[in-house]
């Protein structure tokens, strides 16, 4: 595996219009374990890691852009991450160890496609889009039709990822990531749960409810949440109504979980995410 | 494969060498210029054991390519002390019995340096979530979250002075 290290964005592209079946390595997280098992074993890798151009955090109109090499790390703990989506900031924060998050990149965690990745379900209920680039223009794409499949993608040779942007949280809006695995770091999602709603007086105006590892792609809860809709979160129904929530998802039976624990815990989170709503919207 | 030249700061020290681009950062520092401290674990960014510091960060040495690397600082445990003069954090492991077989110790003393450049008044729960991807299965991580506690008020006393 040959490893090339493009000087900017516009050489990294114009060599991948050249050789569109390259590698594109970010943080070496996922690539490598994967070409260190023989998963797969590109003859050439651009390296983009050190592409400052593709490294920023920026709010632009009421948005929140973000450039795919930022770290995990790094959107744990910016405040401006933690002030607009604070659900993003702990998904990001709940990714494997801390060496992994030093390393890892929201973009390479898109790109992956993993089932099970962590920031996917909260980029979804902020309705985050994705900026695709390539030598002959640039797309935008929906982060819910970006991701087809588990590791699949609507990427074309030839394109990169370049940008992630959601609109910023309203101050009615609030928000809730919950990660279930079987220890805190180093741990595949068995399931992972996103909230976002509009809440008036504890009444839910507006809900988006999203779950990862419960599908080939993430699951949003649509029929719960039209259910939760107009219901207060001090209501003693929220419980029966979000008890079977899980059958609106799709899980395996894996080594980390069975299939019907992974339907229960989503009803769990949901319920666990509720009362965090409840709590933020009282104080 | 055609080698490249690899430049980088080992342990303050610039190195330049000849490195085939698939090589990653631990396999230069150990095969290549013999830095045997850092240790090759799991191979796929799991243990921790190969844990170095990299422009500050701790990194998983095991999957950064050596290519990543170019223009990097990295610090191995043998940057930080010797035996007649250990870094603090060496010197606690040590009082606290916060090592067995020791494999683990270079990259969990690694990742506490990280930490402690950084924050000498940590939290038990951020050492916690600090060594959270260095696996140890002797000593448990209780000494070793003493240990580092004890490192941090050492460096304190010592900063003070």
């Amino acid at each position: 595996m040959d490893v090339i290290t493009p000087q900017n964005l516009q050489e990294a592209l114009e060599e991948l219009a050249k050789d569109p079946c390259a590698g594109v390595l970010a943080g070496g997280t996922d690539l490598l374990v994967k070409w260190k098992s023989n998963t797969i074993n590109p003859p050439r890798v651009f390296t983009i890691l050190g592409l400052q151009e593709l490294n920023f955090i920026r709010e632009e109109e009421g948005r929140l852009c973000i450039g795919p090499l930022v770290t995990h790390q790094d959107l744990a703990e910016s405040a401006v991450v933690q002030r607009h989506a604070p659900l993003l900031a702990k998904a990001c924060a709940q990714v494997g160890s801390l060496q992994i998050r030093n390393r890892g990149t929201i973009g390479g965690n898109l790109v992956t496609a993993s089932p099970a990745g962590d920031t996917i379900p909260a980029l979804v209920v902020l309705n985050a889009s994705v900026v695709l680039q390539s030598a002959q223009g640039e797309r935008q794409v929906p982060l819910r039709e970006f991701i087809t499949g588990p590791g699949k993608t609507v990427l074309q040779p030839g394109e990169l990822l370049t940008a992630v942007s959601f609109p910023c949280m309203e101050a009615t809006e609030v928000g809730f990531y919950r990660k279930l695995g079987q220890r805190q770091a180093m741990a595949i999602s068995i399931v992972n749960l996103a909230l976002k709603a509009t809440l008036e007086n504890a009444v839910i105006k507006d809900i988006s409810i999203a779950c990862g590892s419960v599908g080939p792609t993430v699951v949003e809860l649509k029929r719960t949440a039209n259910r939760l809709k107009g219901h207060s979160l001090d209501t003693s129904e929220l419980r029966n109504i979000v008890v079977n929530a899980g059958d609106e998802t799709n899980p395996i039976s894996d080594i980390r979980a069975s299939e019907e624990y992974r339907r229960q815990m989503v009803g769990e989170l949901l319920y666990e995410g509720l009362q965090s709503l409840r709590r933020q919207s009282a104080g | 494969m055609q080698k490249k030249i690899l430049k980088f700061k080992l342990n303050g020290e610039l190195m330049e060498l000849l490195v085939s681009p698939s090589d990653t950062l631990v396999d230069v520092v150990r095969d290549k210029l013999g830095l045997t401290g850092t240790k090759k674990g799991c191979g796929k960014g799991e243990c921790g054991a190969c844990t170095v510091i990299m422009n500050g960060q701790s990194v998983n040495s095991c999957i950064v390519p050596a290519m990543q690397a170019m223009d990097a600082e990295v610090e191995t445990i043998e940057g930080i002390g010797t035996s007649d003069k250990m870094h603090p954090l060496q010197e606690t492991f040590i009082d606290y019995g916060a090592i067995q077989c020791g494999f683990c110790t270079p990259g969990m003393i690694m990742s506490a340096k990280a930490l402690l450049d950084g924050n000498l008044s940590p939290s038990r729960l951020q050492i916690k979530e600090t060594i959270a991807g260095n696996i140890c299965r002797c000593t448990g991580y209780v000494k070793i979250e003493q240990a580092v506690l004890a490192a941090a008020d050492k460096l304190k006393a010592s900063k003070d002075k």
